[in-house]
């Protein structure tokens, strides 16, 4: 260490500081660093000060949700009414934030003008501030929790989820035929879904099948693909695929970042009081007349208050495409995943074929039309 | 020695209004982010047990900013057995400079929030990772299949551009 260039060894001993990565030999160099140098000790300063805005802008929204779990929020007001912090339709949450911090201020000030209240009125505030850190800063709502999670979603890291998927009924199918999944692929993509992974919007979807053993996913471009021999796939760029197929994709994969973008914009949020120690949240997401998502009649996602994870999400699934359904997805592991399992390349063994719009194409629209039906089949 | 309503709500609005300033302080001095917070809260439940001590009208942030830096030396001392801390001459010396330097803090919290926006989306994903989900270096590092000190080294210079911007801001408003 301490045959680096000065400015190095600062630059490494600063990052190790404040990313908790001092070892008792790295204190004592950067100490008598800082001790002989102002100029090091200012930038020492400037970094930790840096780290602590971070904390306090980033992860004081990290914690919403914490503050209804110190109580105030699941208790009815004098009239009746729903607590502010449940209701999420009307005000612009800039606006429920400064009322809501208005309010506890209010409520503080109240129970202070009591000097019997001393103590209570100091647990109040320190619960606020560790809470939210400072009035003003953002209030726990279920839209807020939302639009965590989807931040959260958004980034790439790789989660598996168990999809619980009832079958759906060939009548269920047959009854709307023009943008409907066709017959096999009912059987193929909707029977026993297994695992399906996720990062950001690409997926891929294993199924457990044992017989007939396929793979089914969307990279990062959108295409989408499907092997179902280890030597065999095809793909489909985005701008061919089927309206069926793209449905078909949204719905099972349930894109979470997407689903949590349309659910913020247009469906009305509530959430539940929470349970006592309850490391979760439920937010209830009910489609309006105005939800894009046609498909979507409600959803419950169950959100980890800590890490805006979501744990546990259950749709009911509605409109042409199906019969109202109850999907659930369940998380089942956090765990980094090779960037070509999101490919197709990533599923097939040596030596192997890609039917594609440039391979084959009459071939791969003849096996479309056998696995989905004829009613939708990809043109060559 | 009670104190009037009317004080208290300004005692309150005071602290309230230095949390930003005190969280930086505490921070400077202690390496640990877990610890830096629970200093914080026992600095904060201290202030509040002086309030009437506190004369209004005088450095609220002078006052508050002992009592913090008293917080941090006694937690110190507590754990340097078995803990990373600077020795006392050291925590006094940086206690001068962080006092200095946060009292511009509130201005850099406004600068921050613009230079955040401006950051690409990758850098904000990894800060994400770094803050608002409080991964370590090792958990980020296994995500983006890259080593630890890889982590660490684009953390350090995301946060450098990210001084530098709220500097060149803070120099266009005249408040470097």
């Amino acid at each position: 260490m301490s045959d680096e260039r000065p400015q190095d060894e600062l630059t490494s001993l600063l990052s190790a500081a404040v990313d908790h990565g001092l070892t008792s030999e790295s204190l004592a160099r950067l100490q008598a660093l800082l001790r002989s140098d102002s100029n090091a000790r200012q930038k020492y300063v400037s970094h930790m000060l840096l780290d602590s805005l971070l904390t306090e802008k980033l992860a004081a929204e990290s914690v919403v949700g914490m503050v209804d779990l110190l109580g105030h929020g699941s208790v009815p007001d004098a009239a009746g009414e729903t607590p502010k912090s449940q209701r999420t339709g009307g005000l612009p949450a800039d606006s429920r934030r400064a009322e809501v911090a208005d309010t506890h201020w209010r409520r503080l000030t109240r129970v202070m003008q009591s000097q019997v209240g001393w103590i209570v009125a100091a647990a109040l505030l320190i619960g606020i501030m560790v809470s939210v850190t400072v009035l003003g800063q953002p209030e726990a709502s279920a839209e807020l929790l939302l639009t965590e999670a989807r931040r959260v979603h958004s980034l790439p890291l790789d989660r598996c989820y168990v999809v619980e998927l009832p079958p759906l009924t060939a009548k269920t199918e047959a009854s709307d035929v023009s943008t409907a999944a066709p017959a096999g692929i009912l059987e193929l993509a909707i029977g026993r879904v297994d695992r399906l992974w996720i990062r950001g919007d690409q997926f891929f979807i294993e199924s457990s099948n044992k017989r007939h053993r396929w793979v089914w996913g969307m990279d990062e471009t959108g295409t989408a693909w499907l092997t179902f021999d280890p030597h065999l796939g095809l793909k489909l760029e985005s701008d061919e695929l089927p309206v069926w197929l793209g449905k078909l994709s949204e719905v099972l994969s349930m894109r979470f970042e997407t689903l949590l973008t349309e659910v913020l914009h247009d469906f009305e949020l509530s959430w539940e009081s929470p349970d006592v120690g309850a490391q979760t949240r439920v937010v209830r997401a009910v489609r309006t007349e105005h939800s894009r998502l046609r498909w979507l009649q409600e959803a419950q996602l169950e959100i980890d208050i800590e890490t805006k994870v979501l744990q546990r999400i259950t749709v009911i699934r509605s409109g042409r495409f199906a019969a109202p359904t109850t999907v659930t997805y369940r998380l089942a592991a956090t765990a980094a995943q090779p960037d070509l399992k999101y490919q197709i390349e990533g599923h097939l063994e040596e030596p192997f074929v890609i039917l594609s719009r440039d391979h084959q194409p009459e071939r791969r629209a003849e096996i479309l039309s056998r696995l989905f039906g004829k009613a939708n089949q990809v043109r060559p | 020695m009670s104190l009037k309503s009317t004080d208290l709500e300004h005692f309150v609005s005071q602290l309230t209004r230095h949390q930003t300033r005190l969280r930086g302080l505490v921070r400077c001095l202690l390496f640990d982010a877990g610890q830096a917070e629970d200093v914080l809260q026992d600095t904060n439940v201290v202030l509040l047990r002086k309030a009437a001590e506190f004369q209004s009208g005088t450095d609220f942030w002078a006052w508050a900013s002992q009592v913090a830096r008293f917080q941090v030396l006694t937690h110190a001392r507590q754990t340097s057995r078995n803990r990373l801390v600077f020795d006392d001459d050291m925590l006094a010396i940086l206690a001068e400079e962080a006092q200095v330097q946060a009292e511009l803090l509130d201005k850099r919290r406004e600068a921050l929030t613009l230079c955040l926006d401006q950051l690409p989306s990758t850098q904000r994903q990894l800060l994400d990772m770094r803050y608002l989900m409080n991964h370590s270096m090792g958990q980020i590092g296994a995500a983006l299949s890259r080593p630890e000190g890889s982590v660490r080294q684009t953390l350090y210079r995301i946060r450098e551009a990210l001084l530098n911007c709220i500097g060149r801001r803070m120099a266009a408003e005249g408040t470097a």
